[in-house]
């Protein structure tokens, strides 16, 4: 017996795709992470970026920053080691030169953006906030590659709140918290995020990580560490945003080696409400697109009207 | 720029671990000019995952683009296996590429070992080929061993002139490329725009820019980093430039 044919038609309509994280409606929960898709214009030429989720852009900090001594990229196996040392042109070059070009799309701006002291997130939150065209921030208190900022933010529940605080009252935009996955105990970052006022989180940035050339015994990354993203990590990522969901009410956006739509299934279903694409963008510029049309595919496939309804959908009844 | 499946055409040994790859893209060879770069990626594994950069070669303008490589680690060696009519996805053509004006009388190619690859598509700009410019091209390739002496027959054919240099002497004069080119520098020169043009190894690379410097003879230099993403999204290539007349390829 055939049973696809004796199938009613999966459904009259589209279904729905479309999530709101913390107010700001995505026309699908696809976006791109910080970092890995430049401000925007490098990659236009490949792919519409009306389709988009959502942009988030390089990390962006109040003063221009050149960034780390290289080799400042190395490929590992099923992922890559980062330390690009948060190189950007800083927020008013940003608002000049880059922001324009997108602003062209009808496409939500999340700025990523970072301080190398609690004043400089209050600080760049708000130069943020003026310039139109940007729809949310994304607190990245978690890079691993500088010394400074971000990290020491990241690893300590008290510091990350005193950050969230500070940004919340120095912006009416979404404020998105961004957590290091190098910490013992994620849902303690996750809830002291939420209590400082975060709208939604977003995980997981890059796990430190090194590589080393066994025959000269030098560091293969000039940085020494760096940061591990790509399919390597996706276990890991997953498995984080399923604790996460289970501790805090914040729409969670997953982030870790997303190459394809069922990468992409695995967070939503996990708990994640919307999902962040890097690395995948270098080996495929279209990944984006792919995973747009998949996860359409997959509701269709399955019966499914609201892609809503899949999140913290995860099953863990015993399987017979 | 463009991301298309390409088909290879014909992928063969052309010296002991060094291979060359023709790949239809009629749309990359269309927009590609010498020093670019295309980012290619045969199969889908995530081992290796990134895309490969790699220079053009040669450009074919209605068909596509070669690719001249050597063989010495898990993506090339994936690349040395593929066979003709199977796919591969390139990104290109990127980069800035070299650059030069009608004027310029005498062009000065200087090529170590691989760094030979993009310099075939540049001589044969420079020759102008099919146009029938007159200009004075000399190509200067150096390597450890004559195994690492690419290409010489195709300069020639093209018109450029080639001169050799070994490190162990198996081929041409015993040394480095660059004292070829200062050898050649240090002769009484004509009055035509001369420039010079170089892509291999960054001991290589740095020592032809002192020699430019030195003969006050404007220079190009193609520059070599780790890369992800190819297009500027990462900034993971950065590569620090000290002096002027000095570009580099990205
Ligand atoms: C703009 C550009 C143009 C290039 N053009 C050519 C070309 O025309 N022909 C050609 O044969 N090669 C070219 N290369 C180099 C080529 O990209 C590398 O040889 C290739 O990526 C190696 O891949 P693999 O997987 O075989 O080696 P891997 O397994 O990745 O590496 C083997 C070893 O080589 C080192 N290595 C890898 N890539 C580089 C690099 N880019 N610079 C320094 N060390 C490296 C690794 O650290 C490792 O020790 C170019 C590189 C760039 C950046
Ligand atoms: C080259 C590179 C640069 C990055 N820069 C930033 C950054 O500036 N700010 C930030 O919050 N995350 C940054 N990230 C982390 C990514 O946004 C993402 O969290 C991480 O790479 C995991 O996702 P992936 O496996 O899909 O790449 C960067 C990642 C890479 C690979
Ligand atoms: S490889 Fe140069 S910016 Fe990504």
């Amino acid at each position: 017996m055939s049973s696809e044919s004796n199938k009613p038609p999966a459904t009259d309509h589209r279904p729905l795709t479309t999530v709101t994280i913390a107010g700001l409606k995505l026309k699908n929960p696809v976006m791109v992470a910080s970092g890995t898709f430049g401000y925007g214009e490098e990659y236009s030429p490949y792919i519409d970026l009306n389709r988009l989720g959502a942009i988030v852009t390089k990390g962006l900090s109040i003063k221009p920053k050149m960034g780390n001594p290289t080799p400042r990229i190395i490929e590992t196996p099923s992922g890559m080691l980062n330390a690009i040392g948060l190189q950007n042109v800083g927020i008013d070059a940003f608002v000049k030169d880059k922001l324009p070009f997108v602003r062209q799309f009808d496409v939500p701006v999340i700025a990523n953006f970072f301080g190398n002291t609690l004043e400089e997130y209050g600080e760049a939150a708000r130069k943020l906030s003026d310039c139109d065209g940007v729809h949310a921030l994304e607190v990245n208190i978690s890079c691993p590659n500088v010394k400074e900022g971000g990290i020491v933010f990241g690893i300590d529940p008290k510091a990350a709140a005193s950050v969230i605080s500070l940004v919340r009252k120095s912006t009416k935009l979404p404020v998105i918290a961004k957590l290091s996955p190098n910490v013992t105990d994620i849902t303690v970052m996750a809830r002291a995020v939420e209590d400082a006022g975060a709208d939604a989180v977003s995980l997981i940035n890059t796990l430190t990580g090194m590589a080393i050339d066994v025959r000269t015994r030098r560091p293969r990354l000039a940085n020494i560490t760096g940061g591990l993203s790509g399919p390597a990590i996706r276990p890991v990522a997953v498995r984080m945003v399923w604790q996460v969901a289970n501790a805090v009410k914040l729409p969670i956006i997953g982030i870790g080696g997303i190459m394809t739509a069922d990468d992409a299934l695995e967070f939503i279903i996990a708990g994640a409400t919307a999902v962040q694409v890097g690395t995948a963008n270098f080996v495929n510029p279209t990944a984006t697109m792919e995973i747009i049309d998949g996860l359409e595919k997959y509701l269709i496939d399955n019966h499914i009207a609201d892609i809503k309804e899949l999140v913290r959908s995860l099953n863990i009844q015993a399987s017979h | 720029m463009y991301q298309v499946k390409s088909r290879v055409i014909k992928n063969e040994e052309v010296a002991e671990g060094y291979f060359r790859l023709s790949l239809e893209c009629p749309e990359v060879a269309e927009k590609a000019g010498p020093g670019q770069f295309v980012m290619l990626r045969v199969g889908n594994s995530y081992d290796p995952l990134l895309r490969r950069p790699f220079s053009i070669h040669r450009i074919n303008k209605w068909s596509g683009i070669e690719i001249l490589y050597k063989v010495i680690g898990k993506g090339t060696g994936m690349m040395a296996h593929i066979k003709a009519g199977e796919g591969a996805s390139v990104i290109g053509s990127l980069g800035n590429g070299f650059s030069f004006t009608e004027e310029l009388g005498e062009a000065l190619v200087v090529g170590g070992g691989i760094g030979a690859a993009p310099l075939l598509a540049l001589a044969e700009k420079l020759t102008g080929k099919g146009i029938g410019e007159e200009r004075k091209v000399i190509v200067f390739l150096g390597g450890k061993s004559k195994e690492d002496i690419l290409c010489v027959e195709e300069f020639k054919e093209i018109g450029a002139e080639v001169q050799i240099a070994t490190d162990d002497g198996s081929l041409g004069h015993k040394g480095f490329v660059t004292e070829l080119l200062e050898r050649y520098l240090g002769q009484p020169q004509g009055t035509a725009p001369t420039r010079i043009f170089s892509c291999g190894p960054h001991l290589m690379s740095k020592r032809v820019a002192e020699i430019a410097k030195k003969y006050n003879t404007p220079c190009q230099v193609s520059l070599e980093a780790h890369m992800a993403c190819g297009v500027g999204a990462c900034l993971g290539c950065v590569i620090k430039v000290k002096g002027s007349g000095v570009r580099g390829q990205f």
